[in-house]
């Protein structure tokens, strides 16, 4: 498959007389392309990715990906009680990958402790840990630099140029201008995407 | 399956559930001279409740976003099955607990047969199967709102025990030590079940 990730018609609604909460969206989103996703609160960026990444199902119309996707919401409502490299092993994530993804994301000291007694940029980075292991052609990253610091959105700014390099696909939602170059960007408003700038 | 057990342990919403029995297994067995069978059966049924407590303890003690990670990581009904087996494990281990502690106490009128034991031993997996089934089928996310799963679950239960369907039939069999092949067949068959059908709406669920 030659694309990424595509979109055919795609709508989304919670409850079956509500009003879509995305109407007929169509995109494609090529490998080795970084697609930023921007646009108010509220106007469909999140479940635009859950779509994407296949945690929702569309109410109509079709979503193909080229593989599996990694996904990484902004965060989680409770922190479940286990450590980082609990939930990351319950994930799936091989013990070895869980600890170099935590040594480049600046997590490794923070490995062993709770989640639900970590900061919430700490719980961010195992998230987006997750997402990246396994080395998945599609990335689907909900805010991912929301909550950093400035070391840690350089470590995952590399780690995301690394991966765009070695092919993968990149779709991330962002409020402003994250430190990685996105070759576009939608915006989404109103149901739609409202544009679409290189 | 581990990493559920562990959620549910140390999210200690295992403790309700498993006082609840224990307060059961004290009423029943207060008195003497219980008859092993027909104890047996009481303390089954008391295990359908019992055991839908501990499933919905079991599959709320983890928030949805998790099993929303780990279906996407490693698919729907492997994160589904591996969770509804967790609370199955859990049950299991009531179940045994149901029919070890008093035979251990030596709390029935006469010691207890190995057919009997055995009996007692399936009567209550099945009935835990029961319970386990129902909450799935009753839990997130199939059901959002848990109030609303709680009464599904008691009209579900009602349900059976008017229509005298398992785990009432096995109740009756083994009150008047009739046979219970036929009644343990039917309501492993009702666990089995409702335990499949929990694991389909579930994968239907975001």
């Amino acid at each position: 498959m030659t694309r990424a990730l595509r979109f055919h018609g795609v709508v989304k609604r919670y409850g079956r007389r509500a009003a879509p909460v995305l109407a007929d969206v169509d995109l494609e989103v090529r490998p080795g392309e970084v697609v930023r996703v921007t646009g108010a609160n509220g106007s469909g960026k999140t479940t635009l990715l859950r779509l994407a990444a296949g945690v929702s199902r569309p109410s109509a119309g079709r979503v193909e990906r080229g593989g599996r996707a990694g996904w990484a919401p902004d965060r989680l409502d409770a922190a479940p009680p286990l450590s980082a490299r609990e939930l990351l092993r319950a994930l799936g994530v091989a013990p070895g990958e869980a600890a170099a993804l935590a040594e480049r994301l600046g997590f490794a000291a923070w490995l062993d402790g709770r989640l639900a007694h970590d900061s919430s940029g700490t719980l961010h980075k195992v998230l987006l840990a997750q997402a990246l292991a396994g080395d998945p052609p599609l990335l689907v990253l909900d805010e991912p630099w929301a909550g950093l610091d400035e070391d840690a959105r350089a470590a995952l700014a590399t780690v995301l140029a690394e991966r765009r390099e070695r092919g993968a696909a990149l779709l991330l939602s962002e409020h402003g201008a994250g430190p990685l170059a996105a070759d576009r960007t939608l915006t989404v408003g109103a149901g739609r995407i409202e544009a679409a700038a290189p | 399956m581990t990493v559920w057990l562990v959620v549910l342990a140390r999210s200690a919403r295992f403790l309700g559930p498993l006082a609840a029995l224990l307060l059961l297994l004290l009423l029943v067995y207060l008195y003497e001279d219980n008859p092993v069978r027909d104890s047996y059966g009481s303390t089954a049924l008391y295990l359908v409740p019992i055991a839908a407590w501990m499933t919905l303890a079991l599959l709320d003690a983890t928030d949805p976003q998790v099993r929303e990670l780990a279906a996407v990581r490693r698919g729907r009904l492997r994160t589904d099955t591996e969770r509804v087996a967790a609370a199955l494990a859990v049950v299991a281990a009531l179940a045994v607990l149901a029919v070890a502690a008093p035979a251990a106490a030596g709390a029935f009128e006469r010691a207890p047969t190995a057919g009997d034991l055995a009996v007692g031993l399936l009567a209550h997996l099945a009935c835990g199967a029961i319970g386990v089934g129902l909450a799935a089928c009753a839990a997130r996310p199939v059901v959002a709102r848990p109030a609303v799963g709680a009464a599904a679950i008691a009209g579900a239960l009602l349900v059976l025990v008017v229509l005298g369907a398992p785990p009432m039939s096995l109740l009756d069999a083994l009150h008047d030590d009739g046979p219970t092949a036929g009644p343990l067949i039917a309501a492993g068959a009702l666990g089995a079940a409702l335990v499949a059908a929990a694991l389909a709406l579930m994968g239907r669920r975001e």
